[in-house]
């Protein structure tokens, strides 16, 4: 077995039931390779770890990885990630969400994460449908897109899920694709790395129910489309808006420095406990 | 002797069946062609002389199926490849 997948091994749950529960070919396989392998190379030990997820095919991913790993409910992930932190700071908290879990049901969460700067990292499977529940729209399904709950089109505008996070105040924004799966490694190790509100958004593909009720194709032909929609942050500034028209940017979108929640919140029981002075 | 040598430098694919799921991924996405689908959409190496060990077919495998164990000289030839294409998006994408 070559070198990253016996790194993968290291941190799968052999207890649980593989081949993994997702379809052949979805995206999610592909982004917990890269998670993988991102916290691998953070130095945390297992324990050090803690990963939270809401409920979806993207929050069922805990599961299969041997972390602190808490499944919630669908779109608290972040609620639970906040006590956790703020409870026990030393710890890294990471929390996988689906694009639904993130920004419909739990998008008031997400603002507010973000404009309060806690040190969490929220990791965002952005597939454009509820999967899991059978293909409704979500708040990140296009315009004139279809659905099972939007069968003739959708005829509401999409969220912009890494620039409502750069708006909301997260200090570090990236966005990658799962085509592009070597990049995700290096934005997860980026937010990773970075003290504060970080998000890595993953455009993945839900061929099952997405891709089938628009016809997008198998797993590769929708892989194939990321490829051909994407454009590195750095090649987008040397092209025109019209040529940028039916693509969107890949790689990091902010870096930026404020002072993160938890550590204010430190000052403030110093202040309360008058070991030092306001 | 000459022989022998070559089939050492070759790198060694696993494809791991009992996890595969026959999506068809790290076919479709190999730069070189060396992997191919049986009639049940399966990955065979059709070609073990053409792969280059530039990795994607087990970084993109969904399931953890398929690996790829490096030759000696893999990286030489990888980097040179990956700088002259052929098909710049899938040898080196977007990074
Ligand atoms: C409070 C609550 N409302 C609704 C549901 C039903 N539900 C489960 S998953 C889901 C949406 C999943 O979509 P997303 O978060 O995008 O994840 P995906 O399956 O696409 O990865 C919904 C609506 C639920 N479990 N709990
Ligand atoms: S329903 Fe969609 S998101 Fe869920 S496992 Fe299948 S392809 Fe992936
Ligand atoms: S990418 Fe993985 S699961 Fe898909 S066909 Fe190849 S080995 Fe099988
Ligand atoms: S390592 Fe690269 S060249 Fe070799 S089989 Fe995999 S994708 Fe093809
Ligand atoms: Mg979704």
């Amino acid at each position: 077995m070559a070198e990253i997948t016996r790194l993968i091994h290291e941190y799968l749950r052999h207890d649980k039931k593989f081949p993994h529960v997702w379809c052949p070919g979805c995206g999610i396989g592909i982004m917990l390779g890269a998670l993988i392998r991102a916290i691998d190379k953070t130095g945390y030990s297992k324990d050090d770890i803690v990963l939270v997820s809401g409920i979806g095919c993207t929050g069922r991913l805990p599961v299969y990885v041997d972390f602190n790993t808490l499944h919630t409910t669908h779109g608290r992930a972040l609620t639970f990630a906040t006590g956790i932190k703020l409870a026990k700071p030393r710890l890294k908290v990471i929390v996988i969400m689906g694009d639904g879990d993130a920004v419909a049901i739990g998008g008031n969460h997400f603002i507010h994460a973000a404009r309060r700067n806690i040190d969490l990292t929220a990791i965002i499977v952005n597939n454009n449908v509820y999967g899991m529940t059978g293909g409704q729209y979500s708040p990140t399904t296009p315009y004139g897109m279809k659905s099972t709950t939007t069968i003739y089109s959708n005829v509401e505008h999409a969220f912009n899920i890494s620039e409502l996070a750069v708006t909301a105040g997260a200090v570090f924004v990236g966005r990658g694709t799962v085509y592009h799966a070597k990049l995700l490694d290096s934005l997860m190790e980026k937010a990773f790395a970075k003290v504060g509100f970080s998000v890595v958004e993953i455009i993945s593909h839900c061929h099952t129910q997405f891709g089938r009720l628009n016809r997008m194709g198998t797993a590769v032909e929708m892989m194939q489309w990321q490829r051909d929609h994407s454009v590195t942050v750095e090649k987008a500034a040397q092209m025109k808006a019209e040529e940028l028209k039916d693509k969107f940017k890949i790689g990091v979108l902010v870096d930026r420095e404020l002072p993160a929640y938890q550590d204010e919140y430190e000052k403030v029981r110093k202040w309360a406990k008058g070991t030092e002075k306001r | 002797m000459a022989e022998a040598q070559k089939k050492k430098e070759i790198p060694h694919i696993d494809i791991y069946k009992a996890w595969c799921k026959a999506c068809g991924i790290c076919v479709a996405f190999c730069p070189t062609e060396t992997l191919a689908r049986d009639e049940g959409g399966y990955p065979y190496v059709k070609y073990p002389e053409k792969c280059i060990n530039c990795g994607w077919c087990e970084i993109r495998c969904p399931d953890f199926a398929i690996t790829v164990e490096g030759k000696k000289n893999g990286k030489k030839v990888r980097d040179q490849f990956e700088k002259e294409g052929p098909e710049k998006g899938t040898a080196a994408p977007g990074q």
